[in-house]
C-alpha cells in the first residue's frame, strides 16, 4: 500500500473502480457515471479501443489493445486460430525456457484452451502446470478425469497471487466472451425472452434496455447515439441488437476484462507487476488479434436462437474433441472469477505506470477535454 | 474456524465481575469471539455427558457461572441497570456474529465437502511433518484404487489438499477481519449496518 500518496493529475489509468469519481454536479460526469449505475459493474470501466470516444477521467488504452482494422485476406477458422495460438506459446515457453502456468476453471474458455494444446502435444506436464481449484472438476469432470489429471502438472488457484512470481507464463482464458458475445445477452433473455435478441438495433431495444433498468431518457438517448454512431464506424458490419451488445463488450470493455486479474495480485506480489512481465509474461489466449478479426468476420459462429447456444461453435469444437454430448448440450456459461477475487485486499485503481492506487483523486484525475462535455461528434 | 464438537454442546458467556451469564451462544467461534468486544468475560461450556450441569437454566429468568462447581446456577440476585445492558449487548452482538459465521461457513461448504474437510486435516498433519510427498503410502494407495500414476495421485490429492487448505485460511482471515467492527456495535441498527457492509465488502470487490 502506498503511504503517501502522490499527486494523480499526471498519472493516467488502465483500469479503476469507478464508484469513486461520480460527481453529480458534472453533467459530463453524471452521463458517464450512470452507465455504471445501470448496465455494467463499477469495476468494469470503459476504454475505447477504437479511440473515438474520450472519457471524463484520464484512461489510457494499453498499447497492444489498439483495434484491428485490417480485415483483408484473414480467412483463418477458429480453430485455426486457437491451434496458431497454442503452438506461439509452446514456441514462447520453449525459447524463453518458461514454463506456462494455465488458469483453467473449467468452463468453456479454459477448456478450449487446453484442448488446442493437447491437439498438438499430449503429455504436457514439462511444460504446463494447470492452476486449478477442486470448483473446476466440479465445472467439467470428464475433462478433468481423462484430460487434464493424466497430462499436465497441477497447482493449486485458490492462492492466485503467488501466481504472480515471475516464474512462469501466465496464460489465462480471457477475451472469449468478448470475441463471442456479452452477458449482457443472458442478462436480457432473462428479463424478455429472446425473441428480441436479434432485432435490428435500429430498432432502439438497447435504448429500452437502458431505460427499463432505470436509465434516464435524456441519458438512454446519449448512449443509444454513441454506440450506433460508433458501431456505423467500426471494421466491420454491426446489425442486430446482439452485435451492437458485442461490440460493446468487444470494443470497450475488453482493457478491463484484461487488467481486472492483475488488479486483484496480493500485495506481496505486486512488485512482480510491471511493463516487463505484463509484456512478456502474462497473456491471455484469446487476446490474439487473429480472434478478433475472426469475432469482426464470422457473427453467424456466436449463437443461435435461444441463450444456451451462447458460443456453440466453442462447444462444438470441444465435444470433436472430447465426444462428451452432456457437457455439449447443458452446459452454460458461468462467471468463476469471482470468487479468486473475494474479499482481496482490492486497490481502486492500476496505472499505466503499473502503480497500485487506492484512493482516486477525481478533481485530479477529471479530463475536461471529453466527449461527454457539448456537442457529441455524432450530433456535429 | 472451530467445528462443533457435538450438536448438544452449548456455549456460555459470562462475566467475570457479576458472574452472570450474559447470553448463550450458539457456537464456539462466535462465544470466544464475544470475549474480544465485552471486558471481563469468559466462555464456558457445558457437555450433554454431564446433564445435570445446566436444567436451571431453563427455569431462570437469569443465571450465573457458580465459579467454585463450575456450574451454571439461578441468579442469586437481581440484575442491575449496567448487568442488562450488558446482557442486552452480548445477546445482540452474539445474534449478529453467528450470522456472520453463518455467511462463511455456507462460503466454505458451498465449495467443498464435510468429508473433503476431514480429508484435509489428516493430511494437514502429514504435510506439517513433511511426510506428504509422491511416496507416501496414501499417495499410493489412492493412486492405485483409482488406478492412475503415482504423479497423478500425488497431484491431485495436493491440489485439493492445497485448495481445501486456503478455503479454510481465507474463511478464517475473513472471520478475524469483520468481527472487530460487529463486536464494536451498540445497537441493532449499527450491527445490520455493520453485516451489510461486511457483505459488500466480501463480494463488492470480487464483482466484475
Amino acid at each position: 500500500m502506498n503511504s503517501t500518496p502522490q499527486p494523480q493529475s499526471n498519472k493516467s489509468l488502465y483500469l479503476a473502480s469507478v464508484a469513486d469519481l461520480w460527481n453529480k454536479s458534472a453533467s459530463d460526469i453524471d452521463i458517464w457515471f450512470n452507465f455504471y449505475n445501470v448496465i455494467v459493474s463499477h469495476n468494469v470501466p470503459l476504454v475505447d479501443r477504437s479511440e473515438r470516444i474520450v472519457m471524463p477521467y484520464n484512461f489510457q488504452l494499453y498499447e497492444h489493445f489498439k483495434m484491428p482494422t485490417d480485415l483483408s485476406n484473414f480467412n483463418l477458422s477458429y480453430e485455426e486460430c486457437c491451434l496458431l495460438r497454442a503452438e506461439e506459446l509452446l514456441n514462447y515457453s520453449t525459447k524463453t525456457g518458461l514454463p506456462i502456468t494455465l488458469l483453467y476453471s473449467g468452463g468453456i474458455d479454459s477448456t478450449m484452451v487446453t484442448i488446442s494444446f493437447l491437439k498438438l502435444k499430449k503429455d504436457l506436464r514439462d511444460q504446463i502446470t494447470v492452476a486449478m481449484s477442486p470448483e473446476s472438476i466440479v465445472e467439467n469432470p470428464n475433462f478433468y478425469y481423462n484430460y487434464i489429471r493424466p497430462n499436465f502438472n497441477l497447482r493449486s488457484s485458490e492462492h492466485f497471487s503467488s501466481l504472480f512470481d515471475g516464474k512462469s507464463i501466465l496464460l489465462g482464458g480471457e477475451h472469449n466472451d468478448q470475441v463471442i458475445g456479452s452477458d449482457i445477452v443472458g442478462k436480457v433473455n432473462a428479463k424478455f425472452g429472446f425473441d428480441r435478441v436479434h432485432e435490428p438495433y435500429k430498432n432502439k431495444f438497447l435504448h429500452e434496455w437502458f431505460t427499463t433498468n432505470g436509465m434516464p431518457k435524456e441519458y438512454a438517448d446519449w448512449w443509444f447515439d454513441m454506440l450506433v454512431w460508433h458501431a456505423e464506424q467500426a471494421p466491420c458490419e454491426i446489425k442486430s441488437f446482439f452485435d451492437l451488445l458485442w461490440w460493446l463488450n468487444f470494443n470497450f470493455k475488453w482493457q478491463s476484462v484484461f487488467f481486472r486479474i492483475l488488479l486483484r495480485v496480493g500485495r506481496n506480489y505486486r512488485s512482480n507487476v510491471n511493463k516487463e512481465f505484463v509484456d512478456h509474461k502474462f497473456f491471455h489466449f484469446f487476446s490474439h488479434p487473429n480472434f478478433q478479426k475472426w469475432s469482426m468476420l464470422n457473427p453467424h459462429l456466436k449463437i443461435k436462437n435461444s441463450w444456451d447456444t451462447y458460443k456453440f461453435h466453442v462447444k462444438d469444437l470441444i465435444f470433436d474433441f472430447t465426444k462428451d454430448p452432456v457437457y455439449k448440450n447443458e452446459k452454460l456459461k458461468k462467471g468463476s472469477l469471482w470468487k479468486l477475487f473475494i474479499s482481496k485486499d482490492t486497490p481502486v485503481a492500476i496505472t499505466s505506470n503499473y502503480e497500485y492506487l487506492y484512493k482516486l483523486d477525481k478533481t485530479a484525475l477529471y479530463n475536461p477535454v471529453n466527449t461527454f462535455k457539448g456537442t457529441p461528434p455524432w450530433k456535429s | 474456524m472451530a467445528q462443533k464438537v457435538d450438536n448438544d454442546l452449548r456455549f456460555f458467556l459470562w462475566h467475570q465481575g457479576s458472574k452472570l451469564i450474559l447470553c448463550q451462544p450458539l457456537s464456539g467461534t462466535v462465544a470466544h469471539a464475544l470475549t474480544e468486544g465485552i471486558l471481563n468475560t469468559e466462555v464456558t461450556a457445558s457437555f450433554p455427558l454431564f446433564p445435570t450441569e445446566t436444567p436451571e437454566v431453563e427455569t431462570s429468568q437469569y443465571s450465573m457461572f457458580d465459579v467454585f462447581t463450575s456450574r451454571i446456577v439461578p441468579a442469586s440476585f437481581t440484575p442491575s441497570e449496567a448487568d442488562l445492558k450488558l446482557i442486552k449487548l452480548a445477546n445482540l452482538r452474539s445474534l449478529y456474529l453467528h450470522r456472520l459465521e453463518m455467511i462463511l461457513q455456507k462460503y466454505v461448504y458451498r465449495f467443498c465437502s464435510p468429508l473433503e474437510i476431514e480429508m484435509h486435516n489428516y493430511l494437514s498433519t502429514l504435510s506439517l511433518g513433511g511426510e506428504f510427498n509422491i511416496t507416501h503410502p496414501m499417495v499410493l494407495e489412492y493412486s492405485d484404487i483409482l488406478n492412475i500414476s503415482n504423479v497423478e495421485g500425488y497431484n491431485d490429492l495436493k491440489m485439493r489438499f492445497d485448495s481445501y487448505g486456503l478455503l479454510k485460511i481465507k474463511a478464517f482471515a475473513l472471520f478475524e477481519k469483520f468481527k472487530r467492527p460487529l463486536n464494536e456495535c451498540y445497537t441493532e441498527q449499527e450491527a445490520k449496518a455493520t453485516l451489510e457492509q461486511t457483505k459488500y465488502e466480501l463480494y463488492s470487490a470480487a464483482a466484475i
